[in-house]
């Protein structure tokens, strides 16, 4: 009887782990945009990143002012011109893996995966279906993705002098390593 | 005499443009030689966050602070920096320094032990974030 209650015990606590929640703190988030005129890379290594492994929820933020450029220039006409960081300091999205059924969190895999939702950038909300992967590793949910985001789209407006450096879409890539909270 | 002003005026276009350029490619400076604006703990600078945002935004986002606290944990970031996270009163959330890797001579210290670092403030994301910091 004790064996069962221990066994039991044991499937739960599997159960628990496989379809918990997984939070990373320093997921990295990058944009780059490319003319012929210049190319253009900015990076961001803390990003925030929720995931019910239960319902595929997935959650990412970031402060925008933690996005690091080579040229301080354009960090700070980033900030300050397009992005407005002071009254718009977040980026979010906030979406569901549309395909759950085909990821088994509690089996280490590759699994394709599609995510849909939301992305807000500078105070704009706008749907976003992207295409990437799932790793499960030990225990990890490591989660690698890229999409293509129009400026425009979120009202950022780039003032014709620089028009031809900036890209009409920029390529958004994520990448986080996922690990289980516990808590 | 013509000749003497073009030549005078070429040479001044010349230095307003290779000036003009060098600050277009002025790479993000370290902040070993910037100003501390603000000094405090993490403790009291998440707890300011978590009160007021908007307010605690004003005061500190975009400032260069110098923030003490215990170290509770340490992240290694996929460029291969770090970020260290200094405690707070909440249980899981602190403020979250990335330190500068190009700009970085001490070790990083034992978790548990009491660090100094000088960052720059990017704000409050359920963490406080500090940016392009130097170990003290």
């Amino acid at each position: 009887m004790k064996t069962i209650i221990t066994l039991a015990l044991i499937s739960i606590s599997v159960v628990c782990t496989a379809q918990g929640k997984f939070f990373t703190r320093n997921g990295t988030i990058t944009f780059f945009s490319s003319t012929p005129v210049e190319d253009i890379k900015a990076e961001n290594y803390n990003a925030t990143a929720v995931l019910d492994a239960a319902t595929g929820a997935m959650e990412f933020s970031l402060l925008m002012k933690s996005f690091n450029f080579k040229k301080a220039l354009m960090q700070e006409h980033f900030n300050e011109n397009y992005v407005e960081s002071d009254k718009f300091p977040k980026a979010t999205f906030k979406g569901t893996i549309v395909n759950l059924d085909e990821i088994d969190f509690g089996k280490d895999g590759s699994y394709p995966a599609t995510v849909k939702g939301d992305l807000t950038i500078h105070g704009e909300t706008k749907p976003v279906e992207t295409t990437g992967t799932i790793d499960v590793k030990d225990g990890k949910v490591i989660t690698a993705s890229s999409f293509m985001v129009a400026p425009e789209d979120y009202k950022i407006e780039i003032p014709g002098v620089v028009r031809d450096k900036i890209a009409k879409k920029i390529e958004v890539s994520v990448n986080t390593e996922l690990e289980p909270l516990n808590r | 005499m013509k000749k003497g002003i073009i030549i005078t005026l070429l040479i001044a276009a010349l230095a307003v443009g290779s000036l003009a350029y060098y600050f277009y490619q002025k790479p993000v400076q370290s902040l070993r030689d910037a100003t501390t604006e603000l000094s405090l703990t993490s403790e009291e600078l998440h707890s300011n966050f978590e009160t007021d945002e908007a307010a605690a935004n004003k005061k500190y986002t975009g400032k260069v602070i110098e923030v003490e606290g215990e170290l509770i944990e340490i992240l290694e970031n996929s460029d291969q920096s770090s970020t260290l996270i200094l405690s707070s009163a909440h249980p899981i959330f602190g403020v979250k320094c990335r330190l500068n890797p190009k700009d970085n001579s001490k070790a990083i210290p034992e978790k548990g032990s009491r660090v100094k670092l000088k960052g720059l403030c990017t704000g409050f994301n359920s963490d406080v974030e500090l940016d392009q910091c130097i170990l003290l």
